[in-house]
């Protein structure tokens, strides 16, 4: 995969780690966020895992 | 728990560990750079394992267990944010200093720096950084076991005792062979550690949960992000240290040395991966559940988040009582002892071996395994002092860590920068983040972390702009096939 495209998916990602819980999903009670983390690290280590195949 | 089945448990824990290492020495060949690195011959299971073992700490059992009982949800964002941030940074800078080890023998973090910015006084100053930050690193994981075998047996193992049992049992096992000991007793307390982690977490959710099932709303404030703890400024200064823990902490960065080749690397990274993503789902999700029995009146109150761990400990049948201190001593050991090789590794190359270049070429490893003892000496005196939180002795350490980050990165992606710009950006950084801790001061509202890797940034910057290239900085490069 081309580092670019790496560089730009993993900037968004860190970014939306902090950015999500803090302004879309703040004040919101419940599993939201502890699932949003969640999901997003697995789908990241997902998307690590797919760069080192190609 | 009683004291005798916690002095059983360590018991069995210390002679499997122990005949593990002897077995692995068998695998250690002569010289230095096999006791420290491998030589590059660990395979998929050694690397991932030892890398994970070495990475996550008696910090995730005890401290966030109890940081996510203490203070809720915002406790899993913090560790993510360490796990996504360790696997940007390792997809582009595992690869180059694996290529920098096997091209240039490097032995420690350190000497790939002086060999970039063409000094020796570069890895000098970094070690010692490292030395003075790593320590009390180190001193929280002994303090995590201690804490957790005098909770657990209701004080019938003195701290001081389960301190010196902690240190000891990782002294042997890093002078026994070295990183094949560490890497081997790495992939049975790796086991260990998410195995036991499994069990609580069913365990506590079949005690507590079985009929109901657990609600996370149920914890009120604690499920929110914000809260009171966790506020936007709190959550950066905790996490930005953490970020770049994968190239700050010289521990680390030495096991990516150890992969055979870069395949074996890759495969690390992301076996490392789906460890830490589920051994930090599991050890949040067992402080927000303990919060949450707490609030059902199950669980009693505990006002210090260090004790949580050891409280359910206390709780738990005898015979996971038991597998939950030697998977919490098993977390601990494991980092103890990479940290305290790789700190004797450069304690050994990059200073005696500047000063002393004929001791460190020719007693080497018989030098190293001095400065081990000397290192476990000087943490087990630390852990006696009881310093403070585990969480926050382990942030501490990682902000002081904080000033490599524009020297590494910088060696990495600009041809400017010499010595006097990685000197200058690690001593300002540390003089920052020293100052502003004790002071317990955010001057402007901004967090003391942020300062400090401003002030790094910034040094390195400024004096790479005003200092001239290292001579034979092209050739470095060029050698290197257009990258360092």
């Amino acid at each position: 995969m081309d580092k670019r495209v790496f560089l730009a998916v993993s900037v968004i990602v860190v970014l939306l780690m902090y950015l999500v819980p803090y302004l879309v999903l703040s004040g919101m009670a419940g599993p939201a966020t502890f699932l949003f983390w969640v999901i997003l690290s697995a789908l990241y280590l997902v998307f690590v895992y797919i760069s080192f195949r190609r | 728990m009683e004291a005798v089945s916690t002095y059983f448990a360590i018991g069995i824990f210390l002679i499997l560990g122990t005949a593990i290492a002897v077995v692995a020495k068998r695998f250690l060949k002569k010289g230095a750079k096999d006791f420290y690195t491998a030589s590059g011959r660990f395979g998929t299971l050694l690397a991932s394992l030892s890398y994970a073992a070495t990475t996550y700490s008696a910090f995730m059992f005890i401290g966030l267990v109890g940081l996510a009982y203490t203070a809720g949800v915002g406790a899993l964002g913090f560790e993510l944010v360490y796990f996504v941030g360790t696997l940007f940074l390792l997809y582009f800078i595992a690869p180059k200093y694996w290529s920098l080890h096997n091209r240039g023998g490097y032995i420690t973090p350190a000497e790939v720096l002086s060999d970039r910015y063409k000094s020796r006084l570069v890895g000098a100053v970094v070690t010692l950084l490292a030395l003075v930050a790593l320590i009390p690193y180190c001193s929280a994981q002994v303090i995590g076991v201690a804490v957790a075998a005098e909770g657990a047996s209701g004080g019938g193992v003195p701290f001081t005792l389960a301190v010196l049992i902690a240190i000891a049992v990782a002294l042997l096992w890093s002078v026994i062979a070295g990183i094949w000991s560490i890497g081997w007793t790495d992939v049975f307390q790796g086991i260990i550690m998410l195995g036991v982690g499994l069990m609580v977490v069913f365990w506590v959710f079949s005690w507590g949960y079985s009929t109901a099932g657990f609600n996370i709303a149920a914890l009120g404030q604690l499920s929110y992000v914000p809260n009171q703890t966790w506020s936007f400024s709190y959550f950066l200064s905790l996490t930005l240290p953490w970020f770049f823990f994968a190239i700050t902490n010289p521990q680390v960065v030495q096991r990516l040395f150890s992969p055979k080749d870069k395949k074996v690397l890759n495969r690390m990274i992301i076996w490392f991966g789906v460890y830490g993503l589920i051994f930090t789902v599991l050890v949040t999700f067992l402080g927000l559940m303990l919060r949450g029995l707490t609030i059902n009146g199950a669980f009693p109150m505990i006002a210090s988040q260090d004790l949580v761990t050891p409280t359910l400990l206390g709780i738990m049948p005898l015979w996971l009582s038991v597998l939950g201190l030697v998977a919490v001593l098993a977390a601990s050991v494991s980092t103890i002892d990479g940290i305290i090789l790789t700190l004797s590794s450069m304690t050994v190359k990059d200073i005696l071996g500047t000063y002393r270049h004929s001791i460190a070429e020719k007693r080497g490893v018989l030098a190293g395994r001095i400065v081990i003892a000397v290192l476990a000496l000087a943490c087990t005196l630390f852990a006696l002092a009881r310093p403070g939180y585990i969480v926050q002795l382990s942030v501490l350490s990682s902000s002081l860590l904080l000033p490599q980050v524009p020297v590494v990165l910088g060696m990495f992606l600009w041809r400017r920068g010499g010595k006097v710009s990685a000197v200058a950006a690690i001593v300002l950084g540390f003089a920052v983040a020293i100052s502003l801790y004790l002071l317990q001061i955010a001057p402007l509202g901004v967090p003391a972390n942020v300062w400090t890797l401003t002030a790094s940034c910034a040094a390195y910057v400024v004096a790479a702009l005003a200092e001239k290239e290292p001579s034979g900085i092209e050739q470095y490069f060029e050698d290197r096939g257009g990258e360092p």
